[in-house]
């Protein structure tokens, strides 16, 4: 092997490999609950802990999720399917084989699209989607001599995407980790939830000097639970892989542990490499058909994907390109600002930025997403309509969804409670009015200098003494009048 | 119909008896268990019995009867379970020290079924350590004896549950074959066993050797009563993704004495070609029974059958499987264990130290034949192997509604003739390899006795789904070969 | 199959067998292996592999948790627990 010269000419090439937990009710080949936190050992029965005599009976659900992530992936899905055994003793893995798939995938050659700058998009390749179980946890107890197994997630419905080789930064794995959990999440896959280990993903890296095909020797990257540790592992082990291959030494081929105390990738014990998974084809099931109803079924189930609805709420309901990216982000907050769309009646604009606002806010306060948000989309539709008909200032409005989330009560009821209806009476109003150009002479003398600022200023101090009651437009028509305007 | 032997009691005539009343199943049970205690320190058929359990069981049928809610095809009937196959409650060791102690929660499927007609589980037999043998001399616990001569194998691997009906001790078991292991055994201790259709019975509930091939089936002494038990355990099981969807035939109903105008297929492997020279002889007379039972004999001598590649193709499959299903013996989630200080030489010394030898030697195999380098020279090659023993079977049965002849191309030989030469022994598995391959039903059926008083059995192996038809077929030449209801000499002593 | 061979694939299968046991392994594997070669002889080119015995087709089941099943009778079964988990030797990450 040829060392290269010198860093410049190296680029990496990077794949991952994505694992996400698929949100059926039960597990992949038994009836037991798919829960993530139950106590140890609560959701085990005799097929997932490898008792001698059993045999697995597939999720028809997990199988429709998986081919519903295929499609959403753009994959090509076979007519039928076969799952194959992975054999390797670990204690987390009761059968001593994991039931997997390796030689006909539910999906091979699908793609996701990164948006780049200025519009132009890129795609990276999903090498093939396929299905397995999970494996159970262990632990560790710190300064014992024995290791802990729980089997709950033994049997979880797992979904394996490969991406093709086509990353060729940290930054890039990064970007696709995002747009990869949005589409999945849009599928409705899975939850995607890295902290609860719905979602992990594994990291390959070489480098080839830049124009070449050859590649050093490809290590791989383990332990990653965020993904900005991915993008930081990945970073690591470029320039460690670059400073080897700089001082004319090889880069080994192996697996890494990404070490986010020390912030460095270490080797695994060589002496755990040794494997030779023996794939064969699971006797205890026989091939499944795909049958071309399903897909179409399942093709036609899926909703809209974010580059479509992005590209939707730019053309079609005029939001800025940043508005839409936000509200695209994610499924539920699209969904969400769709449904108050749907009230009808009321400006996209506005509810947009209600939706991004007041809502998002109220979701993260909580520490739940979206759709656990207690303001029913009819309620903001209506409190949208409100201000848009000037019945309601933005401030206002923002309380009353506040409200509307703590006590459940309608957008009309929360109005009432909180004393909110819009003050428009021209003679009511004309106190406020008064009594705010009386108390700031200074903004006074500075309006009538030329310094149409502070005009609002005085706005500002009406809106303040009538607690945001006040309708603006008219507060301004008041003041212009005394102003002699 | 001739007439049984003194000593034979059919699961038929016990249930009629039980049902009308004019036994109870206590008596039934009792008299079971008086004979086991005569018999098992001489034969060795089982592993457990359950004495309590099974009284306990007659206990309640009885209230039933008198309570005039009585019913089920096996009412009363004892029934032996071959310890590979789970019965809630009792141990399943698969004659394996990896499993001492083990209870699963749970009974298979076909237990299940015995259960809700009525029948009683007396115990568990003994049998080849996971199935894996010809002779049950495998078993980590005790060879079993054959009942015709103390001092010979029952064969295997469901040896125990051969000798237990060829003794007299139940008049049915449950075992499991794999290539062989209901109808090797069956024919060498002169009792009727039969394998189904790959997915005609449900193995839930079975100890996985080769999930592609294992299917469990029944052991009896009267075609008519291996029938009842077959179709009881036979149909649907959602918990089997590889069991046939349909309900099974009524397998009783389809029993006809007559063979007229079935043509039956012979071919010079399972015939002429049979090592010894008894069995060829007593297979030879078997064939003209059939022709006098009005069939059509059709020599199949162009078609090659392919036997002499069934033992590599077999054990490679088999094996590959078998070393992938016996992984999950670690001793972490159940089994004794082999206590070792790190995680490693746990996994190694359990498994070294707990499983036999020739599970060991099997395990080796089977994960050599997966292995990376050899994954297609070995386990490929033999499915495509596989293929097309499943091609010439479809070939042959286009002309003949039937393949017969010898089950074994031996008699039963003595214990520890051939338990260190792997290969030879091996070889006992020729004949009855093919349909497993082939996932065929098969049957093997009595046909007589070598002058050294060794049963001979006949094996009819029909196309695939034509379980009905096979029993039919072997139910036929029983009701001419007079040899219903014999049993061993030794049983007679107990009369 | 020599012994090397049959150490590594004791290995892979995780069983400990002595040096004696080990070479009797070596040569019944290598015999048994020799009369699997026989296979060789059958031309199977463009034959499909048979991992099934017919021409079965997979069924699934309905996405339904079933009633909590018999936990507490599996890891009665377990030689050693702690807490609720499955206690094995320490695994060295
Ligand atoms: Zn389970």
């Amino acid at each position: 092997m040829t060392a290269p010269r010198a860093a410049p000419d190296l680029e990496p090439v990077i794949g991952l490999e994505v694992h996400v937990q698929l949100a059926t009710r039960s597990k992949l080949f038994c009836a037991c609950r798919n829960e993530y936190g139950a106590a140890p050992n609560a959701h085990v029965c005799p097929v997932c802990t490898g008792q001698p005599g059993v045999l697995p009976v597939l999720n028809e659900q997990a199988l429709s999720l998986g081919l519903s992530a295929a499609l959403a992936l753009g994959c090509e899905v076979p007519a039928s399917t076969k799952f194959d055994r992975k054999n390797y003793f670990y204690p987390d893995l009761p059968k001593g084989y994991q039931i997997s798939q390796y030689d006909r995938p539910l999906g091979l050659g699908g793609a996701v699209e990164l948006a780049g700058d200025g519009g132009a998009t890129r795609r990276v390749g999903v090498a093939r989607v396929h299905l397995e179980e999970d494996a159970g946890k262990t632990l560790h107890p710190p300064g014992e001599n024995y290791s802990l197994v729980d089997l709950n997630r033994a049997g979880v419905p797992l979904l394996e995407i490969v991406s093709a080789p086509d990353l060729r930064s940290p930054e890039e794995a990064h970007r696709y980790l995002v747009a990869l959990k949005r589409t999945l999440r849009y599928a409705r896959v899975s939850e995607c939830d890295m902290e609860k280990g719905s979602l992990r993903c594994d990291a390959n890296v070489s480098l080839r000097a830049r124009g070449s095909s050859a590649l050093n020797a490809r290590v791989e990257i383990k332990n990653l639970n965020s993904f900005r540790n991915v993008e930081r592992a990945l970073a690591h082990d470029i320039a460690r892989q670059t400073t080897l291959l700089a001082a004319g030494e090889a880069v080994l081929q192996e697996t890494r542990m990404w070490r986010e105390e020390e912030e460095c990738t270490a080797p695994l014990r060589s002496k755990e490499e040794e494997h030779d998974y023996r794939y064969f084809p699971e006797p205890d099931l026989p091939e499944f058909a795909i049958p071309p109803e399903l897909v179409e079924r399942l093709r036609a189930g899926l909703p809209e994907m974010p580059a479509a609805r992005l590209e939707r709420y730019i053309g079609r309901l005029g939001l800025p390109a940043e508005t839409a990216a936000a509200l695209a982000a994610d499924w539920e907050v699209a969904d969400y600002y769709e449904r108050c769309l749907a009230a009808g009646g009321v400006p996209a604009r506005a509810v947009a930025s209600f939706v991004l606002g007041a809502v998002l806010q109220e979701a993260n306060a909580r520490h739940v997403s979206v759709s656990g948000v207690n303001i029913p989309p009819a309620s903001l539709a209506e409190v949208a309509r409100l201000v848009e008909a000037g019945a309601l200032s933005h401030q206002a409005a923002r309380k009353v969804l506040a409200e509307i989330a703590a006590s459940g009560q309608s957008a009309a009821q929360a109005v009432a409670s909180l004393g909110l209806e819009q003050v428009s009476d021209r003679a009511q109003l004309a106190v406020a009015v008064d009594a705010a150009l009386a108390a700031a002479p200074v903004a006074v003398a500075q309006y009538r200098a030329g310094k149409q600022n502070a005009l609002n200023a005085l706005v500002g101090a009406v809106m303040k003494a009538t607690r945001g009651k006040a309708d603006p437009k008219l507060a301004r028509q008041l003041l212009l009048e005394r102003l002699g305007a | 119909m001739t007439s049984p032997a003194g000593a034979f009691r059919s699961a038929v005539s016990i249930r009629d008896d039980v049902v009308h009343g004019r036994r109870s199943a206590r008596e039934v049970i009792e008299e079971t268990l008086a004979r086991i205690d005569r018999l098992e320190p001489r034969v060795d058929a089982f592993l457990a019995v359950d004495r309590a359990g099974a009284l306990a069981r007659a206990a309640e049928i009885d209230a039933e009867v008198t309570a005039g809610r009585a019913q089920g095809r096996l009412l009363g009937v004892p029934v032996a379970v071959k310890d590979n196959i789970c019965v809630r409650g009792l141990p399943a060791t698969c004659a394996s020290r990896i499993l001492a102690g083990y209870h699963p929660p749970f009974s298979a499927h076909a237990v299940e079924r015995v259960l809700a007609e009525g029948g009683v589980v007396i115990g568990k037999t003994n049998c080849d350590e996971f199935g894996m043998g010809s002779s049950t001399e495998n078993s980590a616990y005790k060879p079993t004896r054959n009942p015709h001569d103390l001092e010979r194998v029952p064969g295997g691997s469901s040896g125990g549950s051969a000798a237990a009906v060829a003794a007299g001790m139940v008049p049915l078991s449950l075992g499991s074959d794999t290539g062989g292991s209901i109808r090797q055994p069956a024919s060498l201790c002169g009792v009727i066993g039969f394998k189904p259709t790959f997915g005609a019975v449900s193995r839930f509930g079975l100890v996985a050797f080769a999930s592609s091939l294992d299917q469990i089936g029944p052991l009896g002494a009267s075609l008519l009563d291996v029938a009842t038990l077959a179709s009881v355990i036979a149909g649907p099981d959602a918990r089997d993704s590889t069991a046939l969807p349909r309900p099974a035939p009524d397998f009783v109903a389809a029993l006809s004495p007559s063979l007229e105008g079935v043509r039956i297929g012979v071919h010079r492997d399972y015939v002429e070609d049979v090592a010894d020279a008894a069995v060829r002889a007593l297979i030879g007379r078997a064939l003209e029974t059939l022709r006098e039972a009005g069939a059509r004999i059709v020599h199949l001598d162009g078609v090659d059958l392919l036997s002499r590649y069934a033992v590599p193709a077999y054990y490679l499959v088999a094996n590959s499987e078998a070393s992938s299903n016996l992984a999950r013996f670690d001793g972490l989630r159940y089994g004794p264990g082999a206590g070792a200080p790190d995680l490693l030489s746990t996994y190694t010394a359990t498994r070294g130290r707990l499983f036999g030898e020739e599970v060991k030697r099997r395990i080796l195999l089977g994960t050599f034949a997966l292995s990376s380098g050899y994954h297609d020279a070995y386990y490929l090659k033999a499915l495509r192997v596989r293929r097309l023993f499943i091609e010439a079977f479809q070939e042959a049965f286009r002309n003949v509604d039937f393949i017969a002849g010898a089950t074994s191309p031996i008699p039963a030989f003595a214990l520890g003739e051939k338990i260190d030469d792997p290969v030879t022994m091996y070889q006992c598995d020729v004949l009855t390899i093919p349909a497993s391959l082939a996932g065929l039903p098969a049957v093997s059926v009595p046909c007589g006795r070598t002058p050294q008083g060794l049963p001979v059995g006949l094996q009819i192996i029909g196309p695939a789904l034509a379980d009905a038809r096979v029993l039919s077929c072997a139910f036929a030449f029983e009701q001419r070969s007079g040899l219903m209801g014999t049993l061993a000499p030794l049983a007679e002593e107990v009369a | 199959m020599d012994r090397t061979t049959v150490d590594w694939v004791a290995r892979l299968a995780r069983l400990e067998i002595d040096e004696r046991t080990s070479a009797r392994l070596a040569a019944q594997l290598s015999a048994i292996l020799e009369y699997f070669r026989s296979l060789e002889q059958l031309a199977t080119a463009g034959i499909a592999p048979a991992a099934h015995p017919g021409d079965l087709r997979g069924s699934t089941r309905p996405d339904e948790e079933a009633a909590a099943s018999a936990a507490a009778q599996l890891l009665a079964n377990v030689p050693r627990t702690r807490d609720g988990f499955i206690q094995v030797p320490r695994i060295i990450e």
